[in-house]
């Protein structure tokens, strides 16, 4: 570049400038003062008290309450679960898909038809399959002689978060399967075949070329779409709006109802901080320990 | 992709039981979407007809027919849920185009991490975020406003779109801009008359993806506005129709093909872009 360093950098904050604005006033700033929210009562049912300080009287109201607590197992069990299950389907669909295929891409546009539906029509598309009386889902068992009883996908408490579990694998996985699909192709054939000549069987080519090669995508798609479920909201909203009871209550539906239901922000700003400090920490840890130095071959 | 292994023209039993699973996933994917297409045909009878109707053996229009009635807030809520996505768009392609530029040609020391700052924002629970942009919006007149949500999306769409429009200015040669200034051009002249012009797979990425996170949120459009005049499309269709036993799943199926179908042609139009932006930088070589 022609011009002096100085001017550049100036340059380069004035072209950022805008973007920087825009985060800094829409997202920072509120998120800051929410953080500070957790730190007062912020009541809406008493609006004279709003901005009264009580310390860290939310936080150890949240930590000693069951609803909160079981809203983190809920949760852990929900992302556990939806994510596993996506990238283990994305995972194998994305090996069919890697083999030597006619058409591959129409089969890999038909497979991202659930991700790119809006999510609200998925959602409703679930409720409305999951019905106990009229879902196409209990009418198709009957149909088959499956079942005599209609099943409680999402009226009973002991189903309703498997069933948003099965719904989120059906959205979800055609991402995970076209990231994994990706990093499959930039595995070397070369290294492949010359396995192969070597003896190796489809597993140890599998095991010891294939993963280890495709080792920090896969740890990056895991650690993003983990933390993507715990902000999942249309998907069990849509579903089951929390319910039955709070066997579907995750997290951020917890910190939604306690904010615009109950109108406890206070409770809630101290909920989300937990929230963002947990999973910083998760995160921290996997990009410290899980990613591999690239290593340039 | 492995040529040593010798393909008969007899498919193996391996071979069969992989395109099993293929065929099992796309049964998956696509049969819940098929009933939900089938069901937007159906009048009320036919919707609880026993056995299922796949296919319906009277078709109607009528649940079409019933969004569009003068009655009925669908195209309200159509028509601002649009003009909430493409403003999104614009203004997200444009803030992007900008930064990721500077990030790309113009680093200088704390760039780095900035731009991790930037990436890192996606990790903040939007909940969280809820609450206090309420707070904001409600004191600046921005609550119950179109112009509001767009400026929500655009933080969220912007990150991953700098992100995705830096990694694809690093592959384009700087000697062409190089070659720009010795002619005299100026830096902006230079990006806009030299570099965009190459950009636009990447443009277009960006842009339908900003276009995707305004069309498809909800949990913000759900309780920033409550009007019934601003309201979009998604919470529209939730407060309506879920949740309380209607007859009216047709109405709620037809809506959602009809909101799905701009997004389902903007991607069979352009898979290969937004694949190509959404692993492109995040996958080696």
């Amino acid at each position: 570049m022609i011009a002096l360093r100085r001017s550049n950098t100036l340059f380069s904050l004035a072209l950022m400038a805008p973007a920087i604005l825009l985060m800094g006033l829409v997202l920072v700033v509120p998120l800051v003062r929410s953080l500070v929210t957790s730190f007062q009562l912020y009541d809406l049912t008493e609006p004279a008290r709003l901005t009264e300080w009580v310390g860290l009287r939310h936080y150890q109201t949240l930590l000693g309450s069951d609803i909160y607590l079981d809203s983190w197992k809920t949760t852990l069990f929900y992302s556990a679960a939806s994510v596993g299950g996506a990238f283990l389907l994305g995972f194998a669909i994305a090996l069919v898909l890697n083999k030597p295929l006619r058409h591959r891409s129409w089969f890999r546009g038909a497979l991202l038809v659930p991700w790119v539906l809006p999510p609200v029509s998925g959602a409703l598309l679930w409720w409305w399959i999951y019905n106990s009386e009229n879902g196409i889902l209990n009418l198709s068992l009957r149909q088959f002689g499956l079942i005599d009883q209609p099943i409680p996908w999402i009226s009973g408490e002991s189903l309703a978060l498997l069933s948003t579990i099965i719904a989120a694998i059906w959205r979800y996985f055609p991402f995970h399967m076209v990231m994994l699909l990706a990093g499959l192709q930039t595995v070397p054939g070369e290294l492949i075949d010359a396995a192969a000549v070597d003896g190796a069987g489809v597993l140890q080519r599998f095991r010891h070329i294939t993963l280890p090669h495709m080792r920090n995508l896969i740890v990056t798609v895991l650690l993003l779409t983990f933390i993507w479920s715990f902000q999942e909201f249309t998907m069990i909203w849509g579903i089951t709006l929390g319910g039955p009871g709070f066997s579907t209550r995750t997290l951020n539906l917890f910190v939604y109802d306690t904010a615009f239901k109950f109108f406890r922000m206070g409770q809630a700003a101290a909920a989300g901080a937990i929230w963002l400090v947990v999973l910083a920490i998760v995160a921290l840890i996997v990009v410290r320990f899980g990613l591999a130095r690239d290593r340039s071959a | 992709m492995s040529m040593i292994r010798s393909r008969g023209s007899r498919p193996s039993a391996g071979r069969l039981a992989l395109f099993g699973l293929l065929a099992l996933a796309l049964l998956f994917a696509l049969a819940p979407v098929a009933w939900m297409v089938s069901t937007s045909f159906k009048n009320a009878g036919a919707m609880f007809a026993i056995p299922p109707q796949w296919i319906p053996t009277e078709p109607t229009l009528e649940p079409y027919a019933a969004l569009f009635a003068a009655d009925h807030p669908f195209l309200t809520w159509f028509r601002n849920t649009a003009v909430v996505a493409v403003a999104a768009a614009l203004v997200s392609v444009t803030l992007a185009i900008f930064a990721a530029y500077g990030f790309s040609r113009y680093p200088f020391r704390r760039s780095g991490a900035l731009l991790l700052a930037f990436v890192g924002t996606q990790m903040f629970p939007p909940v969280l975020s809820l609450i206090s942009i309420y707070v904001l919006f409600s004191d600046v007149g921005l609550l119950n406003t179109l112009q509001g949500l767009v400026f929500v999306y655009v933080t969220i769409s912007l990150p991953f779109s700098i992100w995705m429009l830096k990694n694809y200015f690093d592959t384009i040669p700087r000697e062409l801009e190089e070659a720009a200034f010795l002619d005299g051009c100026g830096r902006l002249a230079t990006l806009f008359r030299v570099v965009l012009p190459l950009m636009s797979p990447a443009i277009v990425s960006v842009a339908i993806f900003s276009f995707l996170v305004a069309w498809n949120e909800l949990l913000f459009a759900l309780t920033f506005i409550t009007r019934d005049a601003n309201r979009l499309v998604a919470p529209g269709l939730v407060i309506r129709y879920a949740g309380q036993y209607q007859s009216s799943q047709n109405e709620l199926m037809a809506a959602s093909v009809l909101i799905g179908l701009p997004v389902i042609v903007l991607f069979i139009a352009l898979q290969r872009y937004v694949i190509a932006g959404l692993t492109m930088g995040s996958v080696k070589g």
